[in-house]
């Protein structure tokens, strides 16, 4: 298999002293395709904020260690983060409008992704880069003075796309990046961001709670709640044939909408919930 | 967006026209004749009304009105009771020392609002919020008169460190030629730096305790605005970009949060205006404030109605300007259609404050 | 092991939404503005100088034990003067909150729910009185009516109507558009009802939040115009002219007449912001920015 890009081991994060992720092991290769799933609550998105060293106040990595490309991140000063965000780990949000400054137009947010790794780079020279940028995800270059708000939600979507994409990064860390588009939008996001990956051979670890998407989207899925981690394998074997009790019953929870006879919704008994958290407890 | 200016000019414009009835119909009241109270009480009735008919005392209320109003776009505004010097020439003699004086103190107090803002909120901390939070309460609720007068007490009384109520430069200085009606430029344009040094010493305190109030009530604003807009997504985001966070706020945060900040800086020109007339009775300032405290004193109204209505011209017209300003400036406002569509509510709502946005009694 | 990983855009500390009585800061504010209050208003009994005594061997003596505040020019104590000067504040400013707050309020609402020629026409007077900075504002009501301590106060508190009004009118208008108001008017219940019971408990708040913003407004307002010469006359202590009074004084080394008031006058205008603020960030939590202040 391809070199291993990022291994995380042990990771336990707090907040204010409360654990919320608990002894996660994860490892994702070079232009490997990573699901994290699970519902609200389950950790995964302190978990994607920590490999970006971006939680928020009170939170910290309390023990473990997360290498990427052979480098410590915990730990990291905030210069050497700098050098690393943005070229080499990107993300993308899941809600594009807010993740764009209102007062400024997209041209130039896309224009400052690729200046702050690239200090002299010309205007012109600038210019072209951001043309290209959006023209790659399908987005005019005449539009690039146009402000967030003047763009729908799959365009402003695409724009985050684009600033993600611009260094040609190492590792994609997409939250949700859907959750907020309406279904067709949907499909057209997630066809774009699977061309541009590959072309760019970017590993991708994305966050979701969209079985579907990620079963069809990522080689790979893991699977955690209450902040551990459930189950994690192939995505094909995953969603055919769970192991886990948790698994099984997230995946009944989605069948039950297409079947016929289904009379009650399934739940996941709270036997199952308890085995779960018992599980990692006893190890 | 011609349509939108228009309709702004023209509500100002009116706004204006009602407060000079309004300030005119207020001064008319003033009880006591002012023909009397000049000419003395020995004068005839025809001295009398002679002395009504040329200073337009005479005649209904609405034809009064009608000539003051007449007057004063012809540049008449009338003769000062006390000086008989007409008044238009009196403040503008005048002005340049109250420009002088609120150019600095409102520079001084944007920068200072501005550093104090932006350290405080960028890396939060309990005891600095409190902080400034405590220096902006107490700032807004200091009587720049009292203020003033500590200041004097302390640093030209006490330590003779900085001089004291002797006006803009002091008098024992060889003279230096009048260009531009500032001090301090005129004293560098002369090559006078004793002279600068002078007026620059002099600007200090009034400055500072004009400014003070000011500073408080921008403080309040700009940080208000700050942890709001600190706590936006595209903050994150820009650090995720590879920006880092002191970059992501000066570039991102600042901008976004300065546009409410903006439109609640109309607000203070108001106190700058209740301001300089205290602050210039302290340490008698040769200005506009000046003058309208001694018209006061010496029941000199014409002097005094002229400068409320020129503070309601002034006003006003700042506000529309700050309200042109924020709205050229934020790409969500919509200038079309004479009316305004924004995606928050923030840039307007700090305009409808109540007192309390203001420094009480500045 | 306790290692940190840089952290982002922090959420910032704001209105810690913590229960009124651990509030320290408003319990503190509460408890000066009190203590200020009660010596003033018990003054007479535990303080035997006046504030009009005059005793001109005694004039101009440095604060002391005899006189804790000093004396002025004529002799009077300092520190009757100022508790005096309390006295009158408070009433006073109390008196503007009262009726310029309610006022102002029942003028919104006569605003809000009026029809177009109402709201309209008021919405122009008071367009006109916005157009002057409210301290400007109130020194040309109180050179138009004549000068003295009531007069001030009714300068002030006309001046700060059109504010009240302003905030009070678009409180009416989101109740009034809101569907219950209409509910009720369509069901015939009249008018009179839907104002006492719809309109008014949802502009209680603000208007409540007002008239206190209001007090601390016009403490430092009823001095200024003191100041100017506009307010209370010599010799009412009244702050603002008590601080007017010694003025010269300073300029001579005799800086405790001007300076025990003012300093009073800040610290109760101080309190009494913070006291109006905790008010407002308590009864409109959806105030999150503009309107007043945080």
């Amino acid at each position: 298999m391809s070199e291993q890009l990022l291994h995380a081991s042990g990771v336990t994060i707090a907040y204010g002293g409360v654990p919320v992720v608990h002894d996660v092991t994860l490892t994702l290769h070079a232009g490997e395709r990573v699901g994290l799933v699970g519902e609200t609550g389950s950790g995964k998105s302190t978990l994607a904020m920590s490999l970006l060293g971006m939680l928020a106040r009170g939170g910290e990595v309390v023990a473990g260690s997360i290498a990427f490309a052979g480098r410590e991140l915990i730990d990291l000063r905030e210069r050497d983060w700098c050098r690393i965000r943005g070229r080499e780990l990107a993300v993308v949000f899941q809600d594009a409008g807010a993740a764009l400054d209102p007062v400024k137009s997209i041209g130039w947010q896309v224009a400052e992704a690729i200046r702050v790794h690239e200090r002299d780079a010309s205007r012109a020279h600038l210019r072209l880069r951001v043309a290209a940028a959006l023209e790659q995800v399908g987005i005019p270059a005449a539009r690039a003075g146009a402000y967030p708000h003047e763009l729908s939600g799959g365009q402003r979507q695409r724009v985050a796309i684009a600033t993600a994409l611009v260094h040609r990064p190492r590792l994609v860390i997409a939250d949700e990046p859907t959750s907020a588009l309406d279904v067709t939008t949907q499909a057209q996001t997630l066809r774009l961001l699977d061309d541009l990956v590959a072309d760019v051979g970017a590993a991708l670890l994305m966050v979701s709670h969209d079985l579907g998407v990620v079963s069809q989207f990522c080689e790979t899925t893991v699977v955690m709640y209450a902040g551990r981690i459930v189950e994690a394998g192939p995505s094909p074997e995953l969603f055919a044939q769970p192991r886990h009790a948790y698994t099984s019953g997230l995946l009944r929870s989605v069948a039950a909408l297409s079947d016929p006879d289904c009379r009650r919704l399934p739940t996941i008994g709270e036997d199952v919930l308890a085995a779960a958290t018992a599980d990692r407890e006893a190890r | 967006m011609t349509r939108f200016l228009l309709v702004r000019l023209g509500g100002a414009l009116l706004s204006i026209v009602a407060a000079s009835m309004l300030a005119f119909v207020l001064m008319r009241l003033v009880p006591g004749d002012p023909a009397r109270q000049v000419l003395g009480q020995f004068a005839t009735p025809d001295q009398l009304a002679a002395f009504r008919a040329d200073n337009g005392l005479d005649g209904s209320i609405v034809e009064q009105y009608g000539r003051f109003v007449g007057n004063f776009v012809q540049g008449d505004w009338g003769t000062s009771f006390a000086s008989g010097a007409p008044v238009r020439q009196l403040i503008g003699q005048r002005l340049p020392a109250t420009i002088e004086l609120v150019l600095v103190a409102f520079a001084g107090a944007v920068a200072s609002a501005l550093a104090l803002a932006l350290v405080s909120t960028y890396r939060p901390r309990a005891w600095l919020d409190r902080l400034v939070s405590g220096i902006a309460f107490v700032g807004m609720g200091t009587p720049p008169f009292w203020l003033g007068l500590l200041c004097l007490a302390v640093f030209f009384q006490q330590t003779h460190l900085l001089p004291g109520p002797d006006g803009r430069i002091s008098p024992d200085l060889a003279p230096f030629p009048d260009r531009t009606g500032f001090m301090t430029l005129d004293a560098l344009l002369a090559g006078r730096l004793d002279a600068f040094g002078s007026a620059v010493s002099h600007l200090l305190l009034p400055a500072f305790v004009l400014g003070f109030a000011m500073f408080a009530f921008l403080v309040r604003v700009l940080r208000a605005s700050l942890l709001e807009v600190a706590d936006e997504p595209f903050i994150a985001a820009a650090q995720c970009k590879g920006l880092s966070r002191w970059q992501a706020f000066t570039r991102h945060a600042l901008p976004n949060a300065a546009l409410p900040a903006l439109t609640a800086s109309g607000l203070v020109l108001g106190q700058l205006l209740t301001g300089s007339v205290l602050v210039e009775a302290v340490f008698d300032w040769p200005g506009i404030g000046g003058l309208v405290v001694h018209g006061i004193a010496n029941k000199d109204y014409t002097v005094v109605q002229i400068f409320v209505l020129l503070s309601a011209v002034l006003y006003v017209s700042v506000n529309l300007l700050v309200d042109l300003l924020a709205a050229a400036l934020d790409p969500r406002i919509s200038l079309h259609a004479g009316t305004r569509r924004r995606r928050r509510d923030a840039p307007r709502a700090a305009a409808a404050a109540p007192p309390t946005a203001r420094s009480e009694g500045a | 092991m306790g290692v940190t990983v840089p952290t982002a855009a922090a959420p910032p500390l704001r209105a810690r939404r913590r229960s009124p009585r651990r509030d320290r800061a408003l319990w503190t504010c509460v408890g000066i503005f009190a203590l200020i209050v009660l010596a003033a208003v018990s003054a007479p009994l535990w303080w035997h100088a006046s504030p009009t005594d005059t005793d001109p061997l005694a004039a101009l003596q440095g604060p002391a034990w005899a006189h804790p505040m000093g004396t002025d020019q004529v002799g009077r104590d300092m520190l009757a003067r100022v508790l005096g000067g309390a006295r009158i504040s408070l009433l006073a400013a109390s008196s503007v909150a009262l009726v310029g707050g309610s006022l102002g309020a029942l003028l919104g609402i006569a605003a809000g729910l009026g029809g177009r020629l109402l709201d309209g026409g008021l919405m122009r007077i008071f367009d006109a009185m916005l157009a002057f900075p409210p301290v400007i504002f109130a020194m040309a009501v109180t050179l138009g009516i004549g000068v003295g301590l009531a007069t001030a106060c009714v300068g002030v508190a006309l001046s700060a109507v059109p504010y009240v009004a302003r905030v009070v009118r678009s409180d009416v208008l989101r109740v009034r558009n809101a569907g219950h108001v209409e509910a009720a008017h369509a069901l015939g219940v009249p008018p009179a009802q839907i104002v006492r019971r719809h309109v008014v408990p949802h502009v209680l708040p603000t208007a409540l939040v007002q008239i206190a913003s209001l007090f601390s407004f016009s403490i430092v307002a009823i001095a200024a115009l003191g100041f100017i010469g506009l307010g209370a006359q010599i010799p009412t202590p009244e702050w603002g002219t008590t601080i007017t009074e010694g003025s010269a004084l300073v300029l001579v080394g005799k800086w405790w007449v001007s300076t025990f008031p003012g300093l009073c006058l800040l610290i109760v205008t101080a309190a009494s912001a913070v006291i109006a603020e905790r008010i407002r960030v308590r009864l409109d939590p959806r105030n999150r920015s503009g309107r007043a202040l945080p």
